[in-house]
């Protein structure tokens, strides 16, 4: 789940960028701490067979974390998302970024799980009832147990409890149309797109910098 | 295993060799890229499937923790400020805010392990 905030004004970390943007993913950790590990996972991934597998053999925690990671949510609208990745929270405080759902409807699972029941269930909540999630932070309080650098640590919730900031309030609303699919796939979200207060921070958070801009500007000269 | 550290709260800390290793991403992704998309446009490598998006409201809540009002946090509510949009009057230090211009998407991740 990406979360994007219009017209916020203040010193933005993308200069020209009024928007505040949120990158949630629905696990608590990355399945790597850092790029490093990330490129020796893809690379593994792409190549596929014996050397995904023996990847994995190699990695135990990548492949343990990778399978917890697996779920079969009933809708998007479901289920919590993190940030993963440690944002400022103004000077010298860092914290990570939690949604929880809080809707009074939930989805039921289909009687077959295609590969787009997902994407059918959100249009049908959304036709039916608004939907809500609390918008929370989570305060780094220990730099050892709570790591800025390693994305594959979960800050646990016991010793740095979620604070509710917002609520998020997703009313009824169609967003099937041509128009609406169209825009959605021409968005693309930044964690840098974000005031310097709320600076991204650790190794995935700098590489997304550099990364998002150079590929995102592969992908529209490949389009010319 | 879990990076060992011995730096304070909010303090990152740069491996020498990061940049390289981001160059040496970046062309792993462009050369996979062109691999799986060799006659079309490029696709985005690892989240290609966009359940949708929504729009909504954002608003600030106003009853965040007292013991959260640090110097930090009248920055922080500037997090949900937005022209055009509307705000509750409010007496309370923390402004309650909505946006009304927020946008929310979903997307699916291919990779399955």
């Amino acid at each position: 789940m990406s979360i994007r905030l219009d017209d916020v004004p203040g010193q933005n970390l993308t200069p020209g960028s009024t928007k505040q943007d949120v990158v949630l993913n629905s696990h608590p950790v990355m399945v790597v701490p850092n790029t490093k590990e990330f490129l020796s996972f893809f690379e593994a991934y792409e190549a596929g067979g014996l050397k995904r597998v023996a990847h994995l053999a190699a990695h135990p925690r990548v492949a343990k974390i990778g399978l917890e990671a697996q779920q079969h949510p009933t809708c998007h609208l479901d289920i919590p998302y993190w940030s993963t990745t440690p944002y400022l929270f103004g000077p010298g405080r860092a914290v990570k970024y939690v949604t929880r759902p809080c809707s009074t409807r939930t989805s039921t699972m289909p009687p077959e799980l295609t590969d787009h029941y997902l994407r059918d269930a959100l249009p049908v909540h959304l036709a039916q009832d608004d939907a809500c999630f609390d918008f929370m932070i989570q305060f780094q309080v220990d730099s050892h147990r709570m790591p800025i650098e390693d994305a594959s640590v979960e800050w646990k919730e016991e010793e740095s409890p979620y604070r509710p900031v917002a609520r998020i309030r997703i009313p009824r609303q169609r967003i099937d149309d041509d128009v609406r699919v169209k825009a959605c796939e021409e968005i693309a979200f930044n964690p840098w797109y974000c005031l310097a207060e709320h600076r991204p921070l650790g190794n995935m958070n700098r590489a997304r910098k550099i990364i998002y801009e150079t590929v995102s500007q592969f992908r529209r000269e490949s389009r010319q | 295993m879990p990076t060992v550290n011995t730096h304070g709260l909010a303090e990152e800390s740069v491996a020498p060799n990061e940049n390289e290793v981001i160059s040496h991403f970046i062309a792993f992704i462009e050369k996979a890229s062109v691999a799986r998309n060799p006659q079309g446009p490029i696709l985005r490598f690892n989240q290609a499937r966009t359940a949708g998006c929504v729009e909504g409201e954002f608003t600030v809540r106003d009853d965040f923790p007292t013991d959260d009002r640090s110097a930090s946090l009248p920055r922080h509510t500037r997090f949900a400020r937005s022209s055009g949009l509307r705000a509750r009057r409010t007496t309370r230090p923390i402004a309650t805010r909505t946006y009304t211009a927020c946008r929310y998407a979903w997307t699916t991740s291919p990779v399955r392990i």
